[in-house]
Formats: C-alpha cells, structure tokens, sequence
C-alpha cells in the first residue's frame, strides 16, 4: 500500500466523522441502545460486567489503570512488579491476548507484542473502568468490540461545568521510593456544546523498593535496582455535544517514557542494565449521531504512531551492546451503524478496517504489514422479561511481507448468542448466559520474532460459556444489596505456546485448557445517618484452568501457570461528614510457575491491602481534595511472577486543586 | 531446642569424624562437613533449571546403590542438602579436578568450588567486564573458564585468585585440552566460527582455526579435534578437526558428543520442523581407523523415548564406560537413562531438576 493511500484512509477516518456532524440535523431522540448500559449503577449490570466507579477510582488507592484492574473479580493481572514494571491482564485465564482494551471507544492495540500493558495508563481523568465477558452490551460499536473474549472499557470524564466557562485542576502526588506525579489540566466551554480540554501529566519514580531475599540459610533484604522510570503525557480533547443528539470527541495524544528494567532477581548477580524507552502518538475521532428515533451511527477513525527502543549493557553482545529498534503504525477506520425496528428489535451492523505496520531492526525482521477487515452483525431482541442477542463477527486478514513466507490468509466467522431473563415484575432478579467463540491472531513477534517465531501459525481460539444469576434489593431505603454469581467454563484451542525442539524454542499451535470457574460478588451500600454512608464489595473466585494438551505428559490436567484457583478481593469506602475512607484488599491463593504443578514451582498465596483517608475542602472559589494512603500497610513481601518481587509497605500522598 | 541443635552438631561431628577416618587410607576425598555419609564411587549431575529461575541444581546418584549402605542411590538437589543455599541461576559447566568440583553458574556469574562431598569450599565472582562463565576444564592446578567477554580466565584451583586471561574469539564455550594446549570454539552466536588454540605453558593463543559457523562444542580425541557447529541453517555439522595441518573435514551431524577410549559417540536429532518431531540416532566413530559405526551404540528396546525427545545430557563414566543420557522437555524434571559400555539400559531415573546437562564421576 503506498503512501497517498494511507493518507487518504487516515484523512476520511478523522474528517468524515467532523464532516458529518455538520450535516447532522437536530431532532432531540434517546439513544434506546445508550439507556441499556447506563441505568446501571455499579458491578451489576444484565450482561456479566464489572464496573470500578469514578468513586472508588477517587477513595481507594489505586494510581494507575492496572491497580484499578486488579479490584475486578476474574481478572489475573501479570505484576512484574514497581511502577514501571510491565502489567497485563488476562480475564478468566484465556491469556492477555484475549482481552480488547478499547479507550473512549476506540481500540488500543499493538500488533507486535500483544497484550497492552495496562500499568501505562493514568487514573487521573478516568470516569470509570468497565470489564464486559464477551462483550461490551452496547450495540453501537466498532466491530473489534464484539472481536474478542472480554473487553476492558476505560472510559475518561467529560468536562462538567456548573457556573462558569472553564475549570483546571492541578494534581500532585508524592510517595515512596522516588514517586512523584503532577498534572495539571485546563477545561474550556467555548459555546454551549463545544468544550475542549488539556492534560499535562508528568510521573516519576525510582522504585528502588527492598524486598526479602530467601536463599536457605541466608535470608536478606535486598533492594529492587535499575528500576526507575520517566513519563510524560499530553493530551487534548475535544468535546462536540449537541443536546444528545449528536456526540463527537476528538483525543490527540502523546506519550514518552524512559525506564530501566530491574528483570528478575538473580541470586550472587544483582547486574540489571535494560532500559527502555517508549513513545507514542495517537489522534482519535468517534462520532456518534441519531438520525431519527429508530437509526443511528457511529464512526471512527484513528491513527497510531510508537516506538520503542530497548538496550541492555553486557560484554556477551557485539560491542557489549544490544539494541532492538521497533516502530507501529496503525490506521483504523469504522462504521457502524443501529437501527431499531420497533421497540423490540434492534439490529446493529459494524464495519472496521485496520492497517497495521512494523518496522524493526531485528535480525531477519520482514518488516510486516497487516490488513484487518473486521465485520459485526448483531440482532437484538428486548422485552420486559426477555433479551436475546445474536453477534456474528467476520473476520477478514491478510499480510505481507518484504521477504520469507507469510502467513496464510485468516478467513473466520465467529458467532456469540447471550440471553438475560428476568422472571419476575416486581424483582430485580435477573437470570443470563453467553456462548462466544473467539480467536485472537498470532501477534507479529510471534510470526517473525528471530527464530522464535513461525509463520505456521494459525489464530488461537476461545470458547466461552457462562451462566449467571444477579440479584438486587432494597432492603430499606437505607440499605441496598446486591449479589450476583456466575459459572463459566472455557476453552482456549490451537494455544500459541513456544516449544523446544532440539534447542531452539518456535512457537507452535499446541496448547489446549479447559478452564471451569466460579464467581461471586456482593455488593452493599448501607446509609447509617445522613452523613454516615458505607459501600461495600466483595468478590471471590475460583477456577481450575487445566493443561489438557497431551495425556502423556506429567503436567496433564494440571493447573495452568500463574492462575490462582482462588483469588477475591474487598473494596469499602465510609464516607463521613469529616473524611473519607477507603479499604482495599487483593487476595491470591498459591500459584505455579510452571507447567507441573509440584511444590518447587510454587508461588506464595498473598494478601495485599491498602488503606486511604480523603478530604475534600472548600475554600471560597478554590476547593482541594487531600488523600492519604497506605499501600500494603501490613509490608507483605510476595511474588506475582516468580523472582519480580512486588514492593512492600508504600505511603502516598495527594493533592487536587480545582480552581 | 538449642539442646537438640547441639546434639545434633556432636553426632554430625561423631559422623563425619568417622566417616573420615575410614577414608583417610584409601581415597584422596575430601568430604569435610558432610550430612551425608557418600560411598566410593559418586556421581554428580548438574541440572541447569530454567531461565531466571534460579532453579539450577546438583543431584547426587550412587551408581552402586550403596548409598547410606542402603540400597539407595539418589539425593536430588544435594548442593542444598549440604550447603543449604541454592546453586544461582543456569548452572553451564561443572568438572572435577583432584577430587575436588568445579560449578560454572551462567546466571549468577559464578565459579563454585565444592570437595568431593559437595561442601562449597569458596566461590569466583565474575565482574561485569569478565562477563558471564560458560564451560570449564583443568590442567596443573589451573582452571580455565571461558568468558561470554570472548576471554579465558586462568584461576587458581586452590586459592581461586583470578591469576590471567587471554582474549580469544566471540561468546567462546565449550573448551578442552591435550598435553600443550587449550581449544576453545568460539561461537559469537552466529557471528563467529573459529576455534583458539592458546598454549597453556606461556597462556598465549598460537592459532585460530576455521570452522563452520557457530561453533558450540569441541572434544579432544588421539591428535584430533571434534568440533559441533549450528551451522547456518542449524544442520549441525559435525566436523574432525587435524590440530597440526589446521585441516577440517565434516564426518556427519550431531547435537551431542562424547568419548571414550579413542571412539567418539554421537547423538544425532533430525527434526521436522513442519510437524515438530525429533528422531535421535546413536552413532559412533573410531578415530583410530577413522570409521564411522552407523549401528546405534545403545539399545533403545526398552526406552522407546529416548529417540523422539531432546537429549540434553551426553556423558561417558571414563571407569567402566556406562553412558549417562538425559531427555529435557525444558518444563519438567529431566529423565536420566544409563546404558552399560555394551549400550544395556541399566537405568532410569528422574533428574532432580529441570535440563540435567552434564555429569561428572568420582571414584
């Protein structure tokens, strides 16, 4: 694909979006498909989805997206531990690659490595984080939405303005081990539905961190070295809103960081001389417009620049230095469009076109480019007890290479179909299932990393199924309760794992897990005076993930590694006329590091628990908002990934000025 | 409980006090501070765990079964056992030299010193600039490491005082000897493909030798080299090489070589890499006659396995010529298969560790 051409995709996915707000017209309509998700207030929605609230992002401590990550039931965060250390999630063991992050509705992605390191992202601005199993229930999406096996929504705030026309805030955090975080942002109503908006953010730390060191008869505390870390971001956005009737949001953002890598702990060899330095740059444009009461659309358009560079120091390279050099584009456009036939059908049709390209410096390298058509259907049908949903995805893919093979073209339908029931008039009693077959395709650095990589390979595939039951109650009008359960059972086929076969790893298709999980979570808000109000959240969960690739092997229906059985956590907020407090807490129960799940491979059980008190002060037209946490107030020392040792006993301490 | 601790200390005391006095006529062991009271004849395997997992290990394994006078035969982990702190990361290389063992640890950057019972008698750090250990071999009260900074370390074998070193090509590994001379192949990870021969009297280097690419093992056999290579498209040419006429002729493929008693033994893997099989074939060649022996040296009718799995562990008990083979999957504990000089499965056992990858044999 030539240059002119991918300008061209580039400028009709930004523009045509500006375009057709100006064409829009200016009847005043709800959105039918908008109503479904947004009547629900916190983790209980119809469709098995989790929410963390913009207050408890405020009262509990938790500074990035991925501390906010870890307060979802079923979520298995990879920690290498400290603020710059890499994060993903994978949701109820399908693997990080099955899980689409999508921020303010358009997809983050990175074709080269995979799974999106969550840890990146800030909290300051974020209204809420919403994980759906399967999929997002909002039917006007891009089709990537419906794509995969569960999708992480960050969604950012938008500007409120009460009594004036602009509004800034200024946030400064400060912490243990080096930590050191500002922002200021300035928001401006420019005419009745224009608001624009900036952000400047600045992160520090050192993450210099000591830990226990155990080596039988030598028990030590050492200190995490080489692990600090720089960022910047800016951002601007742009807010179109024209009575609801027709939104538009334009985000240019960038990024820099600059960070060591402390790797594992080494015994007799602290030596760590990675570093890596990160930078990315995006402009994004979602529109949404009603036509009428019955039909409307949605389309989006991004581009996507980053690059990384990675260094290691060691006399073992040529010239004592290694360096790897990697460069993304992406452009992306979509369409979709909603239309209702009458109050209760709904059909959806979405359109999503990717480009993608890497260039690297890596040996062999053959500078692959990507081309994603990516088709969604859906059918929906809405009464007062029932709802039926019916997605079909296509998938078209295909690549190209400057030399060697490339892989085949991928060619798949994958269907879904959710049904919520809901038995009873007067109750909030709700019964729902999903069945989902997904696949997610091989990454770039699985195709053509080195001789790691293999163009053999196929997509690997999921299958999903759950069954849920959720249950909310006013007991009095002081107090409200909320349960909801849901079982479900996967199975991830064709698993990209990498093999050794005469001493050289490749990655093949040959991983089968058969995973079965439970999940509960209880909710309750209880108000003891007017003043006196406590949230409470519990979540627990328990799943066997098994290996079940080859009956021969010793590791045969053993438990995956790095996936807990069991694993739950607690959030509590007490809001009183003085102060706010907030509790938190991360449980995980033993974990393997390996496949065979015998006692040298494990992994300790821990409990992680935080604690933050909050003022909010007003003073004439200024008002601060004061917090303090502690972070893992009991110093437990444990290990997400084996040898990442995650840190002890922190202090933080923030302030916000709104002026 | 400090009671039980001192009793305990008087009847290790006893034990070992013992257990020496009654080697003090017959053998030249060392086996100060032992846990364990070892028999004569003691095999030692280094697993070498997996990356940054600081899980590498050294079992113990008494071919006799006579160990504690019981009909045991294997200690896993025993380095732990009787130091009670853990190897470090990638044990590469161990070798014994008078009676005492020689550990190289890749990970940790480390040379240990062990007696003949597995006590750490002291430990080389190696500095960023040495770089990281790889293969090892012994000669006058000298060890001889290869460094992944293209240089050999020559250290003292009692005072480990890092007395020398030599530069030498790319990423050097394996390296071995005859009565005059070091040879060491120099890999460069692909980016070398030469073999250094460095005189061990005045510790310079004499010659390179040219070799197929990527060159990662060398044996010494009768005047001759035998050196394993990558090779460009990962064929692993087997090569002779003639010290003295510098000339290099390729008499096969091979992952794996040993030797015994003037024959060299050959594991050869033919991998598809469309379906990921292995088939492993077991050949041997005579340096005297220079002939090559396509006949398996071992009969796998027994072990059916060991022909379509990874052999990590290739190793010849210089006394009685019994084959040490070990099979890794890289994720669990390796197997250990023992074949007698005749190529009878005498054995087989699991590794205490992940990637068992070499042995070495006291008696």
């Amino acid at each position: 694909m030539n240059n002119l051409l991918k300008f061209c995709i580039f400028a009709v996915g930004i523009v045509l979006p500006l375009f057709s707000f100006a064409q829009s017209d200016t009847t005043i309509e709800r959105n039918l498909d908008e109503v479904l998700v947004k009547s629900k207030r916190n983790k209980f929605s119809t469709n098995s989805t989790q929410i963390i609230t913009n207050e408890q992002l405020k009262l509990i401590s938790v500074e990035n997206i991925a501390e906010a990550v870890k307060l979802l039931n079923g979520v298995n965060v990879k920690d290498y531990g400290g603020i710059g250390g890499l994060k993903t999630l994978s949701v109820r063991s399908l693997g990080a690659n099955h899980t689409a992050v999508i921020l303010d509705g358009i997809a983050v992605s990175d074709c080269q490595s995979g799974p999106i390191d969550i840890g990146r992202f800030s909290i300051n601005n974020v209204e809420n984080i919403q994980l759906s199993i399967g999929h997002n229930d909002a039917l006007l999406q891009s089709a990537k939405n419906f794509a995969s096996g569960s999708v992480l929504n960050i969604n950012s705030s938008k500007p409120v303005f009460y009594d004036k026309n602009n509004k800034s805030e200024i946030i400064l955090k400060t912490g243990s081990f080096g930590y050191f975080n500002s922002e200021i942002n300035t928001s401006q109503k420019l005419s009745n539905n224009l608001i624009i908006k900036s952000e400047c953010e600045y992160l520090r730390a050192d993450g210099n961190y000591p830990f226990l060191l155990k080596n039988g008869r030598n028990i030590s505390t050492e200190k995490r070295n080489n692990s600090d870390i720089q960022s910047i971001r800016g951002q601007f956005d742009l807010f179109l809103l024209d009575t609801n009737k027709n939104e538009l949001n334009v985000k240019i953002y960038g990024y820099y960081s600059d960070r060591h890598l402390p790797g594992a702990v080494i015994l007799y060899n602290p030596i760590a001389r990675e570093q890596l330095w990160d930078k990315n740059f995006f402009v994004q444009s979602n529109f949404k417009h009603k036509i009428n009461n019955s039909l409307s659309y949605r389309i989006i358009g991004k581009y996507n620049y980053s690059w990384n560079k990675y260094e290691d120091h060691n006399v073992k390279y040529e010239n004592g230095l290694k360096q790897d050099l990697n460069k993304q584009n992406e452009f992306y456009i979509s369409s979709s469009i909603l239309a209702s036939l009458n109050n209760n059908f709904l059909f959806s049709l979405a359109l999503d076109g990717f480009y993608n390209t890497l260039n690297s410096n890596m040996l062999n390298n053959p500078q692959p480019d990507r081309i994603s058509l990516l088709s969604a259907f859906n059918s929906k049908y809405i009464s007062n007890k029932f709802s039926a949903t019916f997605t079909i995805v296509g998938t078209y893919i295909t690549e190209n290479v400057e030399f060697g093979t490339k892989p085949d073209l991928i060619k798949r339908l994958s269907p879904s179909f959710s049904l919520k029931f809901k038995p009873f008039d007067n109750k909030d009693f709700i019964i729902r299932t999903l069945i989902k077959e997904t696949f997610r395709v091989p990454t770039f650095n699985e195709l053509y990393y080195t001789t790691i990589g293999s163009t053999y390979l196929k997509p690997e595939r999921a299958k999903e199924f759950n069954f849920g039951l959720s249950y909310q109650t006013k007991i009095s009008n002081k107090f409200l309760l909320e349960l909801s359960t849901d079982y479900y059972h996967n199975n991830v086929i064709d698993k990209i794992v990498a093999i050794p076969t005469t001493y050289v790893w490749k990655m093949h298709n040959c991983g089968k897990v058969k995973i079965d999980g439970l999940e509960i979570n209880f909710a309750s808000n209880y108000q003891f005076f007017n003043n006196l109000d406590l949230e409470f959240n519990v979540g627990y969960n328990y799943q066997e993930a098994k290996d079940i690739t080859d009956k021969t092997t010793v590791y045969y229906k053993h438990q995956i590694a790095y996936t807990p059985k069991h694993s739950g956590n607690i959030s509590a907020i007490l809001k009183t006329k003085y102060v706010n407090l907030g509790y938190s807490a991360i449980a995980s129960g033993i974990r393997y590091i390996s496949k065979e799940n015998m006692p040298e491979n494990e992994v300790d059980k821990y409990i992680d628990q935080s604690v933050s008190i909050s003022k909010k002060i007003e003073f004439q037209k200024l008002y601060f908002i004061i917090k303090f946490d502690i972070l893992n107030f009991t110093n437990k020392q444990y290990e997400i990934i084996q040898y990442y040792p995650m840190p002890g006993r922190q202090f933080r301490i923030s302030i916000n000025i709104n002026f | 409980m400090k009671k039980n601790f001192l009793l305990f200390a008087i009847a290790l005391l006893a034990t070992t006090c013992v257990f020496n006095s009654c080697k003090e006529d017959e053998e030249n062991f060392n086996d100060e501070g032992s846990k364990v009271s070892l028999p004569d004849e003691r095999i030692f395997i280094l697993n070498e765990g997996s990356y940054d997992g600081n899980n590498s290990c050294i079992d113990f394994y008494a071919p006799n079964n006579d160990l504690n006078s019981e009909n045991k035969s294997f200690i896993s982990n025993f380095n732990f056992t009787q130091n009670d702190i853990k190897l470090g990361d990638t044990g590469q290389d161990i070798i014994v030299y008078e009676n005492n063992i020689f550990v190289s640890v890749f990970g940790s950057s480390l040379l240990v010193k062990y007696n003949s019972a597995l006590v750490e008698q002291g430990r080389v750090q190696f500095s960023e600039q040495d770089g990281q250990p790889r293969y090892l071999t012994a000669k006058d009260n000298k060890i001889y490491v290869t460094l992944y900074s293209g240089k050999i370390a020559k250290i003292d074998a009692k005072t480990l005082i890092i007395e020398d070193y030599i530069t030498v090509g790319k990423n050097p590994e394996e390296i071995t000897q005859d009565a005059n001379n070091l040879y060491v192949v120099n890999s460069g990870w692909g980016a070398d493909s030469t073999i250094s021969v460095v005189s061990i009297k005045d510790f310079s280097t004499i010659k390179t030798i040219n070799v197929e690419n990527n060159p990662f093992s060398v044996k010494y056999s009768n005047g001759k080299l035998f050196v394993l290579s990558y090779g460009k498209f990962y064929d692993y040419p087997l090569q002779m090489v003639d010290i003295y006429n510098n000339t290099v002729e390729t008499i096969g493929n091979g992952v794996k070589i040993a030797e015994n008693d003037g024959i060299l033994y050959v594991v050869q893997s033919i991998t598809d890499w469309a379906t990921n099989k292995v088939e492993n074939n077991f050949y041997s060649y005579n340096v005297q006659n220079n002939q090559k022996i396509e006949q398996s040296f071992i009969d796998i009718s027994d072990c059916e396995e060991i022909a379509s799995n990874s052999i990590y562990m290739f190793e010849i008990n210089p006394k009685n010529g019994d084959f040490y083979i070990s099979t890794s999957d890289f994720v669990t504990n390796g197997i250990v298969y023992r074949f007698n000089k005749n190529g009878k499965l005498i054995t087989k056992f699991t590794s205490g560790g992940i990637n068992p990858s070499h042995a070495v044999f006291i008696y």
